[in-house]
């Protein structure tokens, strides 16, 4: 246990462990859910507005994490909320990471055994996942740092790759008028983003890896506002082609956006070559929140961090199961989204504040 | 040697991961849609000789699904000279689901039918006046095998006879596809409207156009353009091949193809005008509650025939009058697409409303619940400057 807190990682591997957390399946369904919650094209500036929003309870966890550095959450909540408290917090935050990783991999499912593996059981697609997750967190946090730096690059070209291909479908009279209601719209919208850009939460455990923790804030910022520009392009590029009208019709607008053009080049279809890189890409996330409920648990019961990897395997293929219909899985999601904004958004401050007077009294 | 042992099982169970995909299905083994054909209810010869024959089951005869499949070309053995080598087949089956029917197939044909290559969908003109054109894209908009990139077209008549027409060698569905590359050389042809296309004004229920495709004797003629009504989300008409061309010139995308007139003084002499370039934009104005339009069509291009038999030199003043002339066709084209979406069908396909709502959106929300009628009344002025740019590799400079 000992030597694996004495991994570290440098900032920059913080921002890019930071960024493959963020970027998640909503990618998929977020332009719809979020057309469907302004009505107008401007859901792109809600997207913006929600990415900077939520750089705010990133900031103020890494602030707080700052303040002890070397330790987790689930080390150093004691000292500012007692025992029983922090307890029942960890639990929180570790069962949250349980059910984010359970949601992601359901999205995987329900996404590559409907367009891309037809015939596949949906087992076969979770036992890969879980048990690749689970040898990848047996190595700790600079495997899943090295795992991401991998993915990176790859996943960033071939998307932006993939949506410039879809200009060839792309309107902007459809994205047309910007604002014709006013401010409302793109604040209604704001309430979709929540399940995209929640980060801080990753913060709770990874500022305590990073060599140089005060330029954990810098972390936080960074990480956050660079996923901004994949889920605005998603919005913008599947507006641009279907319309407001349209985007509310489609299950998953930015893969049909991929489906719906053929290109004489190289593969004429893109939509596999871009599910193969998400699937990657929200395998990493599913890692990340993986390994942060399994240490969250070994740190608050003592136990080793791979029994604790093996405990929650099952816990979470029961609960990426439980959703019936898509139409639950979507309300799970959507669940896990304002839980998120509940725990993340609105205990970082009072937590810091808590945290600073500590720090004084004991001073 | 136990670390032996472990390896050399895990070496083993590997081993069946090589067995390959999950779910292929060998190329030879499968049907490929290429076209749909949907038409009002008319069952085939064959088909009501199953149905004598016990091969019926309870439906309310709706529609007719004609699938187009391609014969891969391995599979036909010996391949017979001429034309009576078809490297296409079509299927016939009547019935109220389009699901129901292509599963129907699988009663018919051993090999199942996949979407995945599915390229065109016609409608027929009987069927397409009488339900609602989401109703019938339903099923192919919601599959996961039948992409969005799919065309939909509609046929000014029965939609199965496009399906069985084609050059010799050619399948017709490909034709149909590959007919819209042809857009930089004819006007007259409207741009393709895919599934991805049609989703966005079907549920936003404004009007559109379709292509429309007609079959006679063993060929096929993109024939002008069908209008879909937001209101009824059906088809509520036909533009002839002249009024879809006014329409392009309205909608202006950059396109290519013809024009041509007759002098308009002097002996009505015969000018040909190749269009390179078309650039129109619509400029919508309110006046307290009147709203009108102006259109400001731009275009370059050159002359492609001027028939020019005295060898007059193409000086500037020729060329000046010769595009007044050429100016006045296109207006009188425009006009004539306006007045058969104004008066005629009532029906905005030409992206009027869509200019209202970027430019006045504060009006376009009083009248947008009733676009259609309001549009049918408002005045619309055209505006046309052509330029001729040049004449090509033949014909005298001023001097």
């Amino acid at each position: 246990m000992a030597s694996k807190t004495q991994d570290r990682i440098t900032t920059s591997q913080a921002v890019f462990i930071l960024v493959n957390y963020v970027l998640v399946a909503s990618v998929f369904t977020l332009p719809r859910v979020a057309a469907q919650k302004a009505g107008t094209p401007d859901i792109w500036l809600s997207i913006i507005c929600g990415g900077l929003l939520f750089t705010i309870p990133a900031f103020l966890i890494a602030c707080l994490c700052r303040k002890f550095p070397g330790e987790t959450f689930f080390q150093f909540a004691p000292k500012i909320m007692g025992k029983p408290l922090a307890l029942a917090a960890g639990t929180l935050v570790c069962l949250y990471f349980v059910c984010y990783a359970a949601f992601e991999l359901r999205s995987v499912q329900e996404v590559t055994v409907f367009f891309l593996l037809e015939g596949t059981p949906t087992w076969a697609v979770a036992a890969l996942f879980l048990w690749v997750a689970l040898y990848l967190c047996r190595g700790g946090i600079n495997a899943l740092s090295r795992m991401c730096r991998l993915i990176t690059p790859l996943a960033w070209t071939i998307f932006f790759g993939v949506c410039l291909l879809s200009l060839k479908v792309f309107d902007l009279d459809n994205l047309r008028p910007v604002l014709s209601e006013g401010i409302a719209p793109v604040l209604r919208g704001i309430g979709a983003t929540p399940l995209s850009f929640t980060s801080g939460e990753a913060l709770l455990f990874l500022v305590a890896f990073m060599d140089k923790p005060k330029q954990a804030g810098r972390v936080a910022v960074l990480g956050t506002i660079i996923t901004i520009p994949f889920y605005v392009t998603s919005a913008v590029l599947t507006i641009g082609a279907f319309s407001v009208e349209g985007v509310v019709t489609r299950t998953w607008p930015f893969i049909d956006l991929i489906r719906s053009f053929e290109v004489a080049f190289l593969f004429e279809r893109f939509e596999s070559l871009l599910l193969a890189i998400w699937t990657m890409q929200i395998f990493s996330t599913f890692c990340i929140a993986l390994y942060g409920a399994a240490l969250g648990f070994s740190q608050m019961t003592g136990l080793k961090l791979n029994h604790c990897l093996f405990a929650l395997l099952p816990l979470v293929y029961l609960i990426t199961e439980a959703p019936r219909t898509i139409n639950n899985v979507f309300a799970f999601g959507h669940f896990i989204g304002d839980w998120a904004v509940l725990m993340f958004g609105g205990l970082s401050l009072p937590l810091l504040f808590l945290a600073a007077f500590r720090r004084r009294k004991k001073a | 040697m136990k670390g032996r042992f472990v390896q050399a099982v895990a070496a083993v169970l590997l081993t069946l991961l090589l067995a390959g995909c999950w779910s292929s299905a060998p190329i030879e083994d499968v049907n490929m849609e290429v076209g749909v054909a949907l038409d009002a209810a008319e069952e085939t010869p064959i088909e009501e000789k199953f149905a004598a024959g016990g091969g019926d089951y309870t439906k309310r005869s709706k529609l007719s699904c004609t699938y187009q499949f391609i014969v891969p070309q391995g599979s036909v053995g010996s391949k017979k000279e001429g034309a009576a080598s078809r490297n296409y087949y079509n299927m016939t089956e009547s019935g109220d689901s389009v699901f129901e029917s292509v599963r129907e197939l699988a009663l018919r044909t051993n090999r199942p039918p996949i979407g995945h290559h599915l390229k065109v969908i016609i409608i027929g003109e009987k069927l397409a006046r009488s339900v609602q054109l989401s109703e019938l894209i339903d099923f192919f908009s919601r599959d996961n095998d039948i992409r969005p990139s799919v065309l939909i077209l509609v046929s000014k008549g029965e939609a199965k006879d496009v399906l069985n027409n084609a050059l010799p060698g050619q399948t017709p569905a490909f034709v149909m596809e590959g007919l819209f590359a042809n857009r930089n050389r004819n006007l007259r042809i409207w741009e393709p409207l895919s599934i991805a296309k049609a989703v966005g004004p079907l549920h936003g229920r404004t009007s559109f156009l379709v292509q429309n495709v007609i079959a006679a004797e063993n060929e096929m003629k993109f024939a002008g353009a069908g209008v879909i009504k937001g209101e009824t989300g059906m088809l509520a008409g036909f533009l002839d091949e002249s009024e879809l061309e006014g329409v392009i010139w309205l909608t202006g995308q950059d396109r290519g193809g013809v024009l041509k007139t007759y002098e308009a003084e002097g002996g009505g002499r015969l000018i040909t005008y190749e269009v390179k370039s078309i650039n129109s934009v619509i400029e919508s104005r309110v006046v307290g509650d009147e709203i009108s339009f102006h259109v400001r069509i731009k275009s370059t291009g050159r002359y492609a025939e001027t028939f020019d038999t005295d060898g007059e030199p193409l000086n500037s003043s020729f060329m000046k009058q010769d595009e007044q002339s050429l100016q006045k066709q296109v207006e009188a084209k425009v006009k004539a697409a306006l007045a058969a979406l104004q008066q005629k069908l009532q029906a905005d396909a030409a992206g009027f409303g869509k200019s209202l709502q970027i430019q006045h959106p504060e009006v376009w929300r009083k009248v947008k619940d009733h676009w259609d009628v309001v549009f049918s009344r408002v005045p619309v002025t055209v505006e046309v400057t052509l330029t001729i740019e040049e004449y090509g590799a033949s014909g005298t400079s001023s001097e």
